[in-house]
């Protein structure tokens, strides 16, 4: 938990911090020319955010679900310890 | 765990699986596609939800922090910190959301408008909140600290809701709400409403999951302090 906060997170903050102001000072010049000739060429935006969302919500799931089965494996150990002993 | 809860959380979960498969069924092959914006405006769909829940996380994570501030009991803490840590998830994926939006429609991925930068803000007052708690030499001293900033960055909620009133914008009026512009179709603005609920059951059962996590990380020390004693 504590790795995930304090390697992790701070990490995937100052990525995305970045990648904010890199693409703002990259794109913010060229205004315009990302506009598409007809609007169905715009799909893969449409994808991506689609992707990104599931993505997202999965990779979180699965992170609740890792440290679940983590700590349910310590209990039963200890469990089994205090039996044995 | 009673079989009960289990039944409970296990319906929840089958709920917003099939509501959300609904909502997908409705933005690709239900609604029509807008005339100006294309194929992209579906973005909008997963957009102004997920900024919702969003916005719903941190309300959640007031209450939870005014709560444990009264009471001085974990069960607010956990319920704060859940509900700032999928906050978060959900911002982020809003900001990027906006992001791509943003491109094919301003032709830039981003500006420093007064709704983005509040919603940037917004989001970096909330991953601080994470932070402060790992950085704290107690879980109780950073329960505290994370309370009161849980207070006062709630502030920013109504600041982002109000800022496309307050100043001079790109970003579109509402378009549902008390204060709305109108002009969607009907059948946009149900399938909006259907995908609202369809991210606030996300947003539930992801908080269930994760409070369920913290009773056990807390079953879990209390076994290994008794141990210990």
């Amino acid at each position: 938990m504590n790795y995930y906060f304090k390697k992790i997170l701070p990490r995937i903050t100052s990525v995305f911090v970045g990648y904010v102001l890199l693409i703002n000072t990259t794109f913010a010049k060229v205004s315009g020319d990302g506009h598409s000739s007809t609007p169905e060429d715009n799909l893969p935006y449409l994808f991506a955010v689609f992707a990104i969302t599931w993505i997202g919500i999965a990779t979180y799931i699965y992170y609740i679900s890792q440290k679940q089965r983590e700590i349910k494996a310590e209990l039963d150990s200890l469990k089994r310890e205090q039996v044995k002993n | 765990m009673t079989s009960s809860k289990i039944n409970l959380r296990l319906l929840l979960h089958l709920t917003t699986f099939f509501v959300m498969l609904y909502v997908l069924y409705l933005i690709f092959l239900s609604v029509p596609t807008d005339k100006n914006l294309g194929i992209s405006q579906r973005i909008f769909y997963f957009h102004v939800p997920l900024a919702w829940s969003g916005f719903l996380c941190f309300f959640i994570v007031l209450i939870g922090s005014i709560g444990y501030l009264w009471k001085k009991s974990s069960p607010w803490d956990h319920l704060a910190h859940s509900a700032a840590e999928i906050g978060v998830l959900f911002i982020t994926l809003m900001l990027m959301s906006g992001v791509l939006w943003a491109k094919p429609v301003w032709g830039v991925w981003w500006t420093w408008d007064p709704r983005l930068t509040t919603s940037l803000i917004l989001w970096l007052i909330y991953v601080a909140y994470l932070m402060l708690r790992s950085y704290s030499s107690t879980r109780q001293q950073g329960a505290k600290y994370a309370a009161l900033l849980g207070i006062a960055g709630f502030i920013d909620v109504p600041i982002v809701y109000l800022s496309i009133y307050w100043w001079r914008t790109v970003h579109p009026q509402p378009l549902v709400g008390p204060a709305t512009s109108g002009g969607l179709d009907p059948s946009m603005q149900s399938a909006l409403m259907i995908s609202t609920l369809a991210f606030t059951l996300v947003l539930i059962s992801l908080l269930v999951e994760r409070m369920s996590l913290f009773t056990s990380q807390d079953a879990l020390a209390e076994h290994l302090s008794s141990i210990k004693s």
